[in-house]
């Protein structure tokens, strides 16, 4: 019952009070890893770390910096985006170190979005009909860092452009911009394949 | 559920074996008013470069005073004369300038939100409104005269009305007024390449308006009789005429003599 309870009072407490728990007490940050842990792992396989082990490691360097840089967080952003913004940060940057370029998002869980992305963009070959979900894997794939990013976080992850805004720290309207760059491109590969 | 439990813990762990503590919130704060900061200076630097940027272009005879333009455009077109006569130092500066101040505000809090075309035009408008108001206490007069007096470098990188009145071979002579001896009809002034020259001022127009003393900038025509020494036959003030026009007084009629013709 004691559990019950406890777990219900973890699922209500918002993410600031969260933040402001931890930082009087950081036992209270299990609850945020807890909280954040699964999309945060959904979010590194998507941008292209394959390696399990690498992507748990990164999943560890993220938190330990959230921990670190807790007292930065603006409580007008939602938590959600600031934690975003600092994964998406390590993310590239650990890319960067290894001079490794992203590889395929190949997830099967992930393969019911590739039909979204083909809804949303209204993605159809010659004869009308729509492009397969491996075709807009191939497409995606050969899509810059930039653009894989934009497509990830809209598509992927759900996020509206304000997020993505947070997230990737550019304006909204370069966030348009980016989605129909990207779209153009995926549709350019559709063509050319 | 075990895994996700067991993650929140050996990450705890993970922050009691490597002791790291949140940074303090004083540290951000100091960080983002460093970049509002260095968002200010850029904008107020920018500002000054544009200032004097306007004061170095208006100062040129061809925009303030006609009086010898003829002289300056004998040696090249007028375009040739403007495009010359641009500051492109001052702008470069500025330009320089308006990019760190967009840097600062980029790194702002939510500076992100904004479109760069957006920032860098709110830089540069604020930096014009701001070089309008310096320019109203002769800010830019000021840089540009400390820095073609006091800084050799400075005059190979514009091409400022100074320069034109630095021929005394030619007949144009600029400079500080040193000395003024009303009694000789002498003037002494140092020109801008910081040469002592005496002036001789007996056959001398000198315009209304043009104060003879010490600190004030002049504009002499005339022809070197002697080393160091010219013979001026006219000498007038080197302030903008268009803020500092003489008033002239309407002389007024003797009202009362003519009411004595008028009335018998």
């Amino acid at each position: 019952m004691a559990e019950t309870s406890r777990h219900n009072e973890q699922q209500h407490s918002s993410d600031q009070d969260l933040v402001t728990q931890t930082l009087a007490n950081k036992q209270a940050f299990a609850k945020i890893v807890r909280r954040y842990e699964a999309p945060l792992l959904r979010y590194i396989t998507r941008l292209g770390c394959r390696d399990s082990s690498t992507a748990q490691d990164l999943l560890q360097e993220i938190f330990i910096k959230t921990y670190i840089h807790l007292n930065d967080y603006d409580h007008s952003l939602q938590f959600s985006s600031w934690i975003y913004r600092i994964a998406h940060n390590e993310i590239i940057s650990s890319f960067r170190k290894e001079k490794n370029s992203p590889s395929v998002l190949e997830r099967e869980g992930d393969l019911f979005l590739f039909d979204k992305v083909i809804d949303d963009l209204e993605l159809s070959d010659q004869d009308g009909q729509k492009h397969s979900a491996a075709e807009i894997e191939v497409a995606v794939e050969r899509l810059d860092t930039r653009s894989r990013e934009i497509i990830v976080l809209k598509f992927f992850e759900e996020k509206r452009y304000e997020e993505i805004s947070d997230i990737l720290q550019i304006p909204e309207g370069t966030v348009a911009t980016m989605i129909n760059r990207a779209k153009k491109k995926i549709k350019s590969y559709l063509e050319e394949s | 559920m075990i895994m996700l439990k067991d993650r929140s813990k050996s990450i705890l762990e993970e922050i009691e074996k490597r002791k790291v503590v949140p940074i303090p919130r004083w540290h951000f704060v100091l960080q983002r008013f460093g970049f509002w900061l260095l968002a200010a200076i850029s904008v107020i630097t920018g500002s000054i470069a544009m200032a004097t940027a306007i004061y170095v272009f208006i100062d040129n005879d061809f925009i303030e005073d006609h009086e010898y333009i003829h002289l300056f455009l004998a040696e090249r077109p007028l375009i040739a004369e403007i495009v010359a006569s641009i500051p492109y130092i001052w702008l470069a500066t500025l330009a320089l300038f308006t990019l760190v101040a967009y840097f600062g505000f980029r790194h702002t809090k939510t500076g992100y939100r904004y479109a760069t075309t957006k920032v860098i035009a709110g830089a540069l408008l604020a930096s014009l409104l701001l070089s309008v108001g310096f320019n109203t206490i002769d800010v830019g007069k000021y840089i540009h005269r400390f820095l073609i007096e006091n800084v050799h470098v400075y005059n190979k990188l514009v091409y400022a009305n100074e320069h034109r009145w630095t021929h005394a071979e030619k007949g144009l002579l600029g400079g500080k007024v040193i000395q003024y001896q009303k009694d000789k009809q002498l003037l002494i002034i140092r020109d801008f390449n910081k040469n002592i020259w005496q002036i001789d001022m007996t056959s001398t127009e000198v315009r209304p308006g043009t104060r003879l003393v010490p600190g004030k900038h002049v504009k002499i025509t005339g022809v070197v009789v002697a080393t160091q020494t010219f013979k001026a036959y006219t000498i007038q003030g080197w302030s903008k005429r268009y803020r500092k026009r003489p008033v002239q007084v309407p002389k007024i009629a003797p009202i009362k003599a003519v009411k004595d013709t008028l009335v018998p």
